[in-house]
């Protein structure tokens, strides 16, 4: 037990860089302890935030049909699919292939404690973000009328702590699929990377294209994509033993049977092991400029983490989703063109939230990692540099942004004004979100790490993002919610803040960015 | 080729990792910059390839200062690092042709060296591998080719012998020399106090960041060898 909770202890340190922060003696340092908490409070107030308000929106629909019971299971249902998505794209690179593996294999550490410290470490990060989304549905359920007893308070609290256990073993069980048959091809990670957006569009695709009535059922909808939801409904509203017991075993069982799988040793040897081919043949090799190798440079890097690459993609492909769903939806229903137009005043916030969320550049400094010596000590220029970077998130956030304004605009008939500035607040959001992020990552780069979970999903610049993101999104609601004025004026105002601060971004980009380049060291 | 004039580099506003070192190393020379770990060689090789700021004094590549105009040195100096960290993502020939263009090597002459290296260092039928296949010593070997594809004037090593099997010792050292005789220079920092014996034209011992000893070989070591050279002035 000594080595499982010095290996789960190790982790953890090695988060946004805290044993850093705890063991230097550097003033500037130590007042970055506080900046951090300070920063983490205000990541968790938001997840807090966003889950009082998502409840919120779809409290009064559940009080009209009397079952406002539903909306615990159907927060602890949402956040339970997010946790199974997040394992299970990072279960190659945090479960498999990591880099300390021949170091510990060479220790006396049994493999299975090693592996279970690696899920522990995932299911704590997956219960605290669970608990933070699901709980406020508690206080939704108890503040629009809900029977607050002690059952409903435990059971709750029950599934908090067995749903990510569960939606983890699932996610690892099928990721650990997905990594054994990329394993057998030389460009593994294209390979996972293909199979993981299949894998994301085929349930989406299945959910949505399986029809929808006039009453749009969230329950139903979430029931469709995560098939537990019926399971999650029986332990939460009623005296559901056989789904509690369900839950408890089956997150134990699957998560100790894998660890103890028999397999693992050869699965990540495979994982691990690359050969060399040796059939090299020269051929003629032609000239590209500086931009263009280094914007190829910057593409490659992206498909060459399957984990950085569906977490970079992932907003843009939500947004799409999003986009084909409202105009699927509301083009079927009667009078949908009437009721969409209530509702499109907040697709600002919604395009917002889902360009600035992750953008390609919030980790593209710290993938450099140890080569950033490469870029140091050639003469590289650096626009140029900046540019690629922020051509890569150009293409893969903000066209994803054009794509998807585009379709709505055009299926659901917005008027010209009105869709050109849905489409400049979509689009320059995107690009907003490649600024910040490239800012971010070049204030707080992340260089040295060991598997690239630490930049791309632990990087103080990509939390940074985040909560820019949060922030962005929390104060456009609040400019659609509270002042009264037509949407195309709304969306004015909207469009008028997004650009304004890309341009400022942009221009903070070309300078002080510069300075802080030349301020990292490798 | 390469002045350092009083060069200076502190850490956390108080550790002087280098203090005050000044040396030249004229064209045509091959140059050790030998001391024990911790000593600032690698302080002043970063400081000197532009990926270390620095305060005080400065460094002159070929009469350009690497403070006022980092990247016309940077385009005639090609440095070695003691790690081979090079994107592991890439093949071998996407990372040569990266490098090439980042370098504005044209055509004709990228193709010829990166022939001419490849075979002389034998991992040419490897370079449509990706860099992660690679072992410790094919991606140290595939960095010294990128560092040769672009004719730097300048050279500059650090630990450059390190993971490199005795053929591929024997051809750098080779290429070392045919550097200096076309008119170029090398720098570079050792602890093989053997090679390093044979190898520099001069050679300077830096101890707790100041330079202690400089000069030719011979100058500095007499009638001893280099080793026991270096072993007094560490215990002194």
């Amino acid at each position: 037990m000594r080595n499982f909770f010095n290996l789960v202890k190790i982790q953890f340190l090695s988060y946004f860089g805290i044993n850093k922060l705890l063991h230097s003696k550097k003033r500037r340092i130590n007042m970055g302890i506080s900046g951090l908490i300070f920063v983490g409070l205000l990541f968790a107030a938001a997840l807090i935030w966003f889950g009082y308000t998502y409840s919120e929106m779809f409290a009064d629909a559940l009080v009209y049909y009397g079952n406002i019971i539903d909306i615990i299971p159907i927060m602890l249902s949402i956040s339970g699919l997010v946790c199974f998505f997040f394992a299970f794209y990072s279960t190659s690179n945090v479960l498999y292939g990591f880099k300390d593996y021949e170091m510990l294999s060479a220790m006396p550490i049994k493999t299975h404690t090693v592996v279970l410290a690696k899920l522990f470490y995932m299911y704590v990060a997956d219960l605290i973000f669970m608990a933070l989304i699901s709980l406020p549905s508690l206080f939704v359920y108890v503040q629009k009328g809900g029977e607050a007893d002690l059952g409903i308070v435990m059971r709750t609290t029950f599934l908090i702590l067995s749903l990510p256990a569960f939606s983890l073993s699932l996610a690892v069980i099928i990721g650990s699929l997905v990594a054994l048959i990329s394993a057998r091809f030389r460009r593994k990670n294209i390979i996972q990377i293909i199979l993981l957006i299949i894998f994301f569009i085929g349930i989406f695709a299945l959910s949505f294209l399986s029809g929808y009535g006039e009453y749009v059922d969230i329950g139903g909808s979430i029931g469709k994509i995560y098939f537990i939801y019926p399971l999650v409904v029986s332990a939460v509203s009623r005296t559901g033993m056989t789904a509690i017991v369900f839950f408890g075993c089956a997150a134990i069982v699957s998560a100790v049977t894998f660890a103890v799988c028999k397999g693992y040793k050869s699965m990540n040897t495979m994982l691990l092991s690359k050969r060399t081919i040796g059939k090299f043949r020269m051929k003629n090799y032609s000239v590209q400029s500086q931009g263009k190798c280094l914007f190829k440079k910057e593409t490659g890097r992206l498909f060459s983490v399957a984990m950085y690459a569906v977490n970079a993609l992932f907003g843009s492909l939500m947004s799409i989703v999003t986009a084909i769903v409202l105009a699927v939806v509301f083009s079927r229903i009667e009078e949908g063109k009437e009721v969409f137009a209530v509702i499109a005043v907040f697709l600002p916030c919604i395009f917002t939230f889902m360009h600035i969320l992750a953008p390609t550049t919030s980790c593209s400094i710290s993938l450099e990692g140890k080569c950033i010596w490469l870029l140091k000590t050639s003469p590289v220029d650096l626009n140029k540099l900046f540019a690629a970077k922020l051509g890569v998130n150009a293409v893969f956030n903000a066209i994803p942004a054009l794509i998807s304004s585009l379709i709505i605009t055009i299926f659901l008939s917005l008027s010209a004004v009105h869709g050109t500035l849905l489409i400049l607040i979509a689009v320059f959001a995107a690009l907003l979100g490649g600024n910040i992020g490239l800012l971010f990552d070049l204030r707080f780069p992340t260089l040295k790490w060991d598997n690239e979970v630490k930049p791309v999903k632990q990087g103080v610049a990509l939390l940074l993002t985040m909560l820019c993101a949060f922030v962005l999104t929390i104060a456009f609601f609040l400019i659609v919610y509270y002042v009264k004025l037509s949407t195309v004026a709304l969306f004015g105002i909207l469009a008028g803040i997004t650009v304004t601060l890309t341009a400022v971004t942009f221009v903070l980009v070309f300078t002080e960015g510069k300075k802080l380049f030349s301020k990292i060291s490798g | 080729m390469l002045e350092i004039k009083n060069f200076t580099k502190t850490y956390g506003g108080s550790v002087k990792a280098v203090d005050n070192l000044s040396l030249t190393v004229k064209d045509g020379e091959i140059y050790g910059f030998i001391g024990h770990n911790g000593a600032g060689k690698s302080t002043t090789i970063k400081a000197v390839v532009g990926a270390l700021g620095f305060e005080s004094g400065e460094i002159y590549i070929n009469g350009i200062s690497i403070k006022e105009r980092p990247m016309e040195c940077k385009k005639i100096t090609a440095y070695i690092p003691d790690n081979p960290d090079i994107y592991e993502h890439l093949t071998g020939i996407q990372f040569l042709n990266f490098i090439s263009d980042v370098f504005g090597v044209p055509t004709e002459k990228r193709n010829l060296k990166i022939k001419e290296y490849s075979e002389m260092f034998e991992i040419k039928d490897n370079l449509g591998d990706l860099i992660s296949s690679y072992s410790h010593g094919m991606k140290q070997k595939l960095v010294i080719i990128s560092a040769l594809v672009h004719e730097p004037k300048l050279l500059v090593l650090d630990e450059p012998f390190v993971g490199l099997d005795p053929i591929a010792t024997h051809k750098l050292k080779g290429i070392m020399r045919d550097i200096c005789d076309a008119g170029g220079a090398i720098f570079f920092s050792t602890h093989v106090l053997e090679v390093a014996e044979k190898l520099c034209d001069r050679v300077g011992i830096i101890k707790k960041g100041k330079l202690v000893a400089e000069g030719t070989m011979q100058e500095v070591i007499g009638d001893k060898s280099l080793e026991s050279t270096f072993l007094e002035i560490e215990n002194a």
